[in-house]
């Protein structure tokens, strides 16, 4: 007997996402899935946007590892609620793993949720996980290319944040490249140049993510 | 670097199938995986082969099929075979959109059924 199926191997994730993305609406929360490399300064980044927005905006914070709660640690100590999820080797977050940090997390209090996927340019470019906005975060020293070579990465995302541009006159990175590449791949993509360590542009990126808050704030 | 988690996906969906249609065997699966959606065809053959062990479908016949990429462009709608996730038009030189082969879809199985 042969049984035609043609369902996406995904349905699964799709349906728990679809879920998670009704409860994050109607609790009004802007939700941000942070992607990149492993030491592309994800969780640097995330420390300096607490910083910059908790004054004015209720955070929270989903943190993606493969093991251990430094990440985790690092942000609560910033004293927001954090929910770390290990995945023990899988290389990307899932919908059913967003599931069981949303039922651990104060969510009627919450305006902005961020979730810092698993460190890798590939898997987690192909789970969406309810979010409303992707932010593809590049660092200075791995190099302009990986725009072209990881083009899932960086393709539908609402800003790309390129990382560590004081170590620009150290690089060979070519500025110049790296943004014709983007503008080929994601022609709509928010473009945002920031320094970490230096403090530099995040005040840019926090003002226009405060904005995009009021905004789904408005429409709720 | 996902294919072990996504063959997990696809045990899940065979089980629901072979319950549903009674199968006491599965003997064949077939898979279409997109060439641009970053899964090697090589490491689900052998999550396959891992996860059916000891299963209904461990004797199965394991068949992926390819889908190509192709792009369509955002100007003047013409369709094209590429590789590339943002293409250029080859007609008007304008920026084109992938609209097939990202595809990851559980195609058909085959079994016996269960004797009464």
């Amino acid at each position: 007997m042969e049984i035609t199926i043609g369902q996406r191997i995904l349905d699964a994730n799709d349906q728990i996402t679809l879920r998670n993305k009704q409860l994050l609406r109607e609790h009004g929360i802007f939700t941000i899935n942070i992607m990149g490399s492993p030491g592309a300064g994800k969780t640097a980044l995330l420390e300096k946007l607490i910083d910059k927005l908790k004054p004015e905006i209720k955070m929270a914070v989903i943190e993606g590892d493969l093991f251990t709660d430094k990440d985790a640690q690092r942000i609560e100590s910033q004293k927001i609620p954090v929910v770390q999820i290990n995945t023990k080797g899988a290389c990307h977050l899932d919908g059913q793993m967003i599931e069981w940090a949303l039922d651990r997390l104060p969510l009627n209090n919450i305006e902005l949720l961020i979730i810092e996927n698993i460190g890798n340019l590939v898997c987690p470019a192909e789970f969406d996980l309810g979010e409303d906005m992707r932010i593809s975060l590049l660092s200075v020293t791995e190099g302009e290319d990986k725009v072209a070579k990881y083009p899932t990465m960086f393709t539908g995302v609402g800003a790309i944040v390129l990382n560590k541009v004081d170590l620009l006159p150290y690089t060979n990175f070519k500025l110049d490249d790296f943004y014709k590449d983007i503008k080929f791949l994601d022609a709509d993509a928010k473009v945002f140049e920031i320094s970490c360590s230096q403090g530099s542009g995040v005040d840019a990126l926090a003002d226009w993510l405060t904005h995009k808050v009021k905004e789904i704030k408005e429409v709720k | 670097m996902h294919e072990v988690s996504l063959m997990q996906n696809v045990f899940e969906l065979i089980d629901d199938y072979s319950r549903e249609y009674k199968l006491s065997k599965v003997t064949k699966v077939v898979l279409r995986i997109g060439e641009m959606s970053c899964v090697s065809h090589e490491s689900l053959e052998f999550a396959f082969s891992a996860i059916s062990k000891t299963t209904i479908s461990e004797q199965a016949e394991f068949i992926i099929e390819r889908v190509p990429g192709r792009s369509q462009c955002i100007v003047c709608s013409h369709e094209f075979e590429s590789s590339l996730l943002t293409a250029i038009c080859p007609l008007c030189n304008k920026p084109a959109m992938c609209v097939a082969g990202r595809e990851l879809h559980l195609q058909s199985i085959e079994g016996t059924e269960e004797e009464n």
